[in-house]
């Protein structure tokens, strides 16, 4: 129950985040958009980790069962990297904001080829 | 976008979650029947096996995601010239002021905790070095009304400190390397691996989890005040 | 009651994102992420993934909200159009 309620989220998440890269016209939402798709894959991925009758991957006596550990570590790594890539896309944003004056996809007229 | 591109892009979606939600469904989902506890606590002696993987199985992984934030400060601080210091214009209240100079040595202590105990304990070198990039964002935002006296640590100092852990990173690698022939070995090289949950245990773990919280932590430092003083 | 509780974080989260998607405000749709991500981060403990949530507790909730904020402040003052 619980997985197949976090998996429907999980695909409903990736489905927003397609929506709103591809609908929305403001950069800095797009990037927001691009969070949210971020955070279906790190849903994704620690539910696969999962177990139901597990415990948690601190490991107090070694006979228990715990979760498994490597689908923690990757999801560890990608929030990171994509906290700073985050920061790269929104100093980038700014960059064309100060060169274009405008953050609106659809105004940046010379940008479409 | 034209109705036939979106009508693709939507079945395209639902076919991928009637897979994946198969998948879900029909997958085994019994309890791991390797129960790899004992073996995370012979090889590394940490118990935060996440830890364990970090730091000692897939260390070269995280050498690369160190890799990966130098390169975004340093393109970050690239991009962003400082020229002028635009801030945010606003009169913060003197509660603002006076408390967040009580906050930020608590925030610092908690963020250096979380990094010494990344190896008995949830949390890590990551999370430790995020807390401590936060207290700069704290102290960024309520004092940094522009100019560069308003800088945690000067910005050379920065740069130093940053290249400074990635060659410590480095440098436990080649430790590792020296004694027991492979890059980044914690065990093999004959370290102490002490006894599972003590501060002092787990070999170069604890060594791993400071180089890299302060690694993170400058270098996210580095990046929020560029983006502040564009 | 676990399960209860999963169904309505779930709801929550789609219903937060949905607002991120459409809201008319810019500067709402980043405060509703940092709202999106303390969400998640719940999720990630019912989910025994006590790293990974408080990873992501600091990360998303914490500086990735102070990013946005100083970014739409510094593209703020042309086109006002929040779209």
């Amino acid at each position: 129950m619980i997985v197949l309620t976090i998996g429907i989220t999980c695909i409903v998440l990736t489905g927003i985040g397609i929506y709103g890269l591809l609908r929305r016209t403001h950069m800095i939402r797009m990037v927001l958009c691009f969070n949210i798709l971020e955070a279906a894959a790190l849903l994704g991925l620690v539910l696969i980790a999962y177990r139901p009758d597990a415990r948690s991957p601190i490991l107090r006596a070694a006979t228990d069962v715990h979760v498994l550990p490597l689908p923690h570590a990757l999801a560890l790594t990608a929030i990171v990297i994509g906290a700073s890539l985050t920061a790269l896309m929104l100093t980038l944003i700014v960059r064309v904001h100060r060169s274009h004056g405008t953050v609106l996809v659809d105004k940046l007229k010379d940008w479409r080829g | 976008m034209s109705r036939i591109s979106a009508a693709v892009l939507v079945s395209g979606i639902i076919v991928f979650g009637v897979i994946i939600a198969f998948e879900l469904a029909v997958a085994p989902r019994t309890a791991d029947p390797l129960n790899h506890a004992p073996l995370t606590l012979r090889d590394t002696g940490a118990v935060n096996a996440v830890s364990a993987i970090l730091f000692d199985y897939r260390a070269l992984d995280t050498l690369g995601e160190a890799t990966v934030i130098l390169m975004t400060a340093t393109v970050v601080a690239f991009l962003t010239p400082r020229a002028k210091a635009s801030m945010l214009a606003v009169r913060l209240s003197s509660i603002v002021l006076y408390g967040v100079v009580l906050l930020l040595p608590f925030i610092t202590i908690l963020g250096i905790a979380v990094m010494a105990h990344g190896h008995v304990s949830p949390g890590g070198g990551f999370t430790g070095g995020v807390i401590v990039a936060t207290s700069t964002v704290f102290y960024a935002v309520v004092y940094s009304v522009g100019g560069q006296q308003s800088y945690v640590i000067a910005p050379a100092a920065n740069k130093l400190i940053e290249n400074t852990a990635m060659t410590a990173f480095i440098g436990v690698g080649l430790l590792g390397l020296g004694l027991a022939g492979s890059f980044l070995a914690n065990a093999q090289t004959g370290i102490p691996l002490g006894t599972p949950g003590e501060l002092l245990s787990a070999g170069t773990i604890p060594m791993l989890n400071l180089i890299s919280g302060v690694k993170v932590g400058v270098g996210l430092g580095i990046i929020v005040m560029s983006l502040f003083l564009e | 009651m676990l399960e209860a509780a999963v169904v309505l974080l779930c709801l929550f989260l789609v219903g937060v994102s949905l607002y991120t998607v459409n809201s008319s405000s810019v500067f709402a749709a980043i405060i509703a992420m940092g709202v999106f991500s303390i969400i998640l981060t719940v999720l990630f403990v019912i989910l025994k993934a006590p790293d990974v949530a408080m990873t992501e507790a600091v990360i998303g909730a914490g500086l990735t909200t102070a990013f946005f904020v100083i970014a739409l402040d510094k593209t703020r003052d042309t086109d006002g159009g929040h779209r």
